[in-house]
């Protein structure tokens, strides 16, 4: 196997030694993602974009019922503004959420997303987002025609990084034949006309009627009801663990002790469709759904029950934000807020989607007030809309704590008060690792 | 013959140009090099860091990235945390998952390389068919095994005729899992058994014969000593591979039941890239790798006893 070759000229060190140093050279170019410096406030430019036509990325959540209604949006401003064009990705949000930050980090992200509102601290502490305050100011919306729960939570350490969109919170579901046939038509109003519904149910023969799954949405609900809350306003201390929260995940354990649901239930929906079950606990996501798949079921949608003793309701919302990839130049910038702008004050078409409109102004409109949904959007929920606080990294916080603890206690048969006793401690461990990394 | 030749070159050389040293040290590490490079960038660097990174507390983004020492492996080790406790639940499936598939990837392709070794018409073509699984890549094969496998529409039940859900309960989906791999990757062993096996001299085989051994005989007597060495790689990096099991549980039964076939791969990927944790990742990382060099080591060991036929 020796094949004889005339040996060239032997390597010195020198040579040696220069290869070496010219590939470190190039090993130091790699790209890196590190903690970027806090970002520049978006600055507030004058009217519509007009220019060399600017080629805009648009990412959002919206891969449901709701896509489609997006969509038309996205449609309908490409066709009235011929200088932009924006390209409309739509990601399952776990996935959206992990790829933004190194996507902008790297410039082939979004340079405008819709963001759930939980989330904006979390991506505004890592500076991927860009604060509006001097945007919102310049275009002169001022949350007066913003449900204020929903504007004002759009803020982080001063700063506003969000632009509602809607809003969406827990309501429930009901079988208007199931209901009707027991004497006792809905809406349930409140934890005696629950107990009565659910017995009148059970004597017409319908021995579980509402299945309840590990929802935390409706873990959060029947906290604001019981008087607690998951955190401090001040996002410093964990409270889920409170004599509350051991109320609320105890009543949503002592409906399958009870018989009224069955265990291990974790999807409700289908057990509704078919008539099993004739009450649901779910977000307005399920409207289009319903519309979609059980086209046969009458139903109709009201705000939760207040099970316990004052009104409290789980919210959130999807808000626009520009990331600090949209600011790369002043037309990119003056574009994505020229799309901001247009989309928020023609949201009309975003009704399809099954949620409200953060703006008054659209849920006036006939097209709303004929929605489902329309039974949602009332002063009393809009008044005690439990939203979740600005907290970075308060997902991964939510999924080891309580939401953990809901499904623990819900499918696991743990008892509640050690759940979430459990999730507190764990909660204010990550909070104050967070804080403290974030300086 | 290669070293006579050489030497008698070098002498040669030396007599007429004294000077020029033909076997620099530097030559040869200039042809090490380019390899040497490419290690360095993609494998040394990145432990390098991942150690580093393990040290601290450190969420992508965040400003602060405190030193922290030892307390991100301690947090783990504790085993009080809820991190900690979702870890060692990956651990233990991965642990399953390697249990019940690696002894399965280990003697099914020895046996499936000795049918194959046999001379028989359309030898090549079975050769062929039984590594084609192996191109495939692992969303490919996700895909088609979650469809295959689906409770109500999926193929396997309506043949079979049962009513299993293979991808959303256990143990079920271990057996999901372990079958969609075998029979993706059972053509890669196979096809170092035979090249193994080629090796083996066949006179061997004929004198044990002509001695009166029957075919069980020969098998442990000759075909095993003769593959020794085959087989402690085929053990370690059928071990490793097992181990680092991640794919499958990601699309054939997307983790299901609850988390329970989310191995510590899943669970590293879901700290680190998701949740943006890469200290307490690069740390559930280091301890995984360090087990998994443990247990290569006893697998080399192990065959060291054992003995073979080494020269």
């Amino acid at each position: 196997m020796s094949a004889r070759r005339r040996p060239a000229t032997p390597a010195s060190r020198r040579t040696f030694l220069g290869l070496l140093g010219s590939s470190a050279l190039l090993a130091a170019c790699a790209p890196s993602i590190g903690a970027g410096t806090a970002q520049e406030p978006a600055r507030y430019r004058e009217g519509e974009y007009t220019g060399p036509r600017q080629r805009l990325q648009f990412w959002n959540p919206f891969t449901g019922g709701d896509g489609p209604a997006m969509a038309a949006m996205v449609d309908a401003f490409n066709a009235a503004h011929p200088d932009i064009e924006v390209v409309m990705t739509s990601l399952v949000a776990d996935d959206m959420y992990t790829k933004v930050m190194p996507a902008v980090g790297a410039g082939v992200g979004p340079d405008i997303a819709i963001m759930h509102l939980d989330q904006l601290a979390t991506f505004a502490a890592r500076n991927t987002l860009v604060p509006l305050d001097e945007v919102v100011e310049g275009l002169g919306v001022d949350g007066e025609d913003f449900v204020p729960a929903a504007w004002d939570n759009g803020v982080y350490r001063g700063a506003r990084y969000g632009i509602p969109l809607d809003l969406f919170t827990m309501a429930q579901y009901w079988s208007t034949d199931a209901l009707a046939s027991a004497g006792t038509p809905g809406p349930v109003l409140d934890a005696r006309g629950y107990t009565e519904t659910v017995a009148a149910l059970q004597s017409n023969g319908l021995a579980q009627p509402f299945w309840v799954p590990p929802s935390w949405q409706l873990f959060v609900t029947l906290l604001a009801q019981f008087g607690g809350r998951l955190y401090n306003p001040e996002g410093t201390v964990a409270e889920m663990g409170s004599e509350a929260g051991v109320q609320a995940l105890s009543w949503m354990v002592e409906q399958i002790d009870r018989g009224v649901s069955p265990g291990g239930v974790t999807d409700p929906r289908t057990p509704f469709k078919n008539g099993t079950a004739a009450l649901l606990a779910d977000l307005p996501a399920a409207i289009p759904d319903l519309q979609l798949t059980a086209p046969d079921l009458e139903w109709r949608v009201a705000p939760f029950p207040q099970i316990g003793p004052q009104p409290g309701v789980f919210a959130n919302s999807h808000n626009f934000v520009l990331t600090g990839q949209s600011q790369r130049d002043a037309d990119a910038a003056h574009a994505s807020q020229t799309f901001v702008d247009w989309v928020s004050r023609n949201s009309a078409p975003w009704i399809a989607g099954g949620n409200t409109p953060a703006r008054a102004s659209v849920r006036e409109t006939e097209e709303f007030r004929s929605s489902p949904q329309a039974a949602l959007a009332t002063e009393g929920v809009f008044e005690v809309a439990a939203f979740l606080p600005q907290i970075p990294g308060s997902r991964e916080i939510a999924g080891n704590s309580f939401q953990r603890a809901v499904g623990e206690a819900v499918l696991g048969g743990v008892d509640p008060a050690a759940a979430l006793a459990f999730a507190q401690e764990t909660a204010q461990a990550e909070l104050d690792d967070v804080n403290e990394l974030l300086g | 013959m290669t070293a006579v030749s050489s030497t008698e070159l070098s002498r040669s050389r030396r007599d007429s140009k004294p000077r020029l040293r033909r076997s620099s040290p530097w030559t040869a590490l200039a042809f090490l090099a380019p390899f040497l490079v490419i290690f360095t960038v993609f494998v040394i660097v990145p432990v390098a860091s991942a150690v580093w990174a393990s040290l601290h507390r450190w969420s992508l983004g965040l400003p602060g990235t405190p030193w922290v020492g030892g307390a991100n492996y301690a947090e783990l080790f504790a085993g009080s945390t809820v991190m900690s406790v979702e870890f060692w639940k990956g651990m233990k499936a991965t642990g399953i998952f390697t249990a019940l598939s690696a002894p399965l990837l280990i003697t099914l392709p020895l046996g499936l390389a000795m049918l194959l070794h046999r001379r028989f018409p359309g030898r090549t073509f079975f050769r062929a068919l039984y590594f084609a699984p192996y191109v495939l890549g692992v969303a490919v094969i996700g895909l088609l095994w979650r469809y295959l496998l689906d409770r109500q529409l999926g193929p396997v039940n309506q043949i079979l005729g049962i009513d299993v859900a293979w991808t959303t309960t256990l143990p079920a989906g271990w057996v999901s899992l372990v079958v969609a791999t075998l029979w993706w990757t059972i053509g890669f062993n196979s096809v170092i058994y035979l090249a193994a096996l080629q090796d083996v001299p066949k006179e061997l085989y004929e004198a044990a014969t002509v001695d009166g051994a029957g075919p069980l005989r020969r098998f442990t007597a000759i075909t095993v000593p003769g593959i020794t060495r085959v087989l402690q790689f085929v053990v370690a990096i059928t071990i490793i591979a097992s181990a680092n099991m991640y794919g499958q549980s990601a699309l054939i039964t997307q983790e299901q039941p609850g988390s329970d076939t989310r191995t510590a791969i899943g669970y590293i990927a879901e700290t680190g890239i998701q949740g943006f944790d890469i200290g307490a990742s690069s740390a559930m990382s280091m301890i995984l790798a360090v087990t998994l060099m443990l247990l290569s080591g006893i697998v080399v060991l192990g065959f060291r006893k054992l003995g073979g036929n080494d020269r």
